[in-house]
């Protein structure tokens, strides 16, 4: 009895070194979303591609991919033009968020990035409220919307090519 | 003179039933604000909570518990919707249940590990 008392520290903190090793591999808990599973919030934005229509959730095409970006964030114009592609050569709808975005600097950005990215349809958010329904914590963001409507997955950041290969296209099967 | 009074009476009681205050939100201040955003973490910068930092982020949670608070909804209900989007690692406080039974316990086994300890390194002087 005595030694496994003495062991015991030892024990416990194996266990707990196994426990946030194995949470580490698999990296779950750092882009496991609250909304995972759960069908997607609803949104009505002025359409930023279509004039004088209403980009809404529910006119969404499923399955499909949901990217919160702005043309103020570095990042998200680097990896748009990679997803768009990858979007485009799988026969994926691709919608946009811009999200607390500029009007005037938002028309900048797609003229510019006109011939690498294409949106299904895009809108814009300039006062983070849509942003906030899906727990956005940064841009890009993006979310993988699948066919029961339902948000399969949810990614804070650019999504690598691998992630894109594996973590997307068994969702749009 | 009794019939202007009447009339008097009821034309004041029209004005106060049709006060446009009526019809105004609950007045909400910076400190009913901090109430609620004091204990969450900013997921942005997990280091400063919701109060302090000035990430989008911050500012979206600040605006929905300004919009629902004005509204007249409590506390709970305002964290329940936050809980759903944000996940419970909005909390600084982790919640009472199965799954972080682990989290609640572990410093008590470590406490009890380390009595433990203590009284053997006693007794084993003692003897």
């Amino acid at each position: 009895m005595m030694k496994f008392i003495r062991m015991l520290p030892f024990i416990l903190f194996t266990i707990l070194a196994l426990l946030f090793g194995v949470a580490l591999v698999n990296g779950q808990s750092a882009n496991r979303s609250a909304l995972t599973n759960e069908k997607i919030p609803s949104f009505s934005l002025r359409s930023f591609s279509r004039p004088n229509a209403l980009f809404q959730s529910s006119e969404m095409q499923k399955p499909s991919l949901l990217v919160f970006w702005a043309s103020w964030c570095g990042i998200c114009k680097t990896e748009l033009p990679a997803l768009s592609q990858f979007a485009q050569k799988n026969n994926i709808p691709l919608y946009g968020i811009a999200y607390r975005d500029n009007h005037q600097a938002l028309l900048t950005t797609m003229y510019q990035m006109q011939h690498q990215v294409k949106f299904t349809d895009m809108g814009l958010d300039q006062t983070g409220e849509v942003g906030a329904k899906y727990g956005l914590t940064g841009v890009p963001t993006t979310i993988v919307i699948a066919r029961d409507g339902s948000i399969a997955r949810v990614k804070s950041g650019a999504m690598t090519e691998r992630e894109l290969k594996n973590e997307i296209l068994p969702v749009m099967r | 003179m009794k019939f202007f009074l009447s009339c008097a009476k009821i034309i004041l009681l029209a004005c106060f039933l049709i006060n446009p205050a009526w019809a105004q939100p609950r007045p909400v201040s910076d400190r009913d604000i901090e109430n609620i955003t004091t204990d969450l973490r900013c997921l942005t910068c997990p280091n400063e909570n919701i109060t302090e930092s000035t990430s989008p982020m911050a500012l979206d949670v600040k605006n929905y518990i300004r919009e629902r608070l004005s509204a007249g909804d409590d506390k709970d209900q305002i964290l329940k919707v936050l809980t759903g989007r944000y996940g419970e690692e909005l909390h600084y406080k982790p919640v009472w249940a199965y799954h972080t039974l682990l989290l609640w316990l572990t410093p008590l086994l470590a406490l009890a590990c380390g009595a433990l300890m203590i009284v053997r390194i006693f007794k084993k002087d003692q003897a």
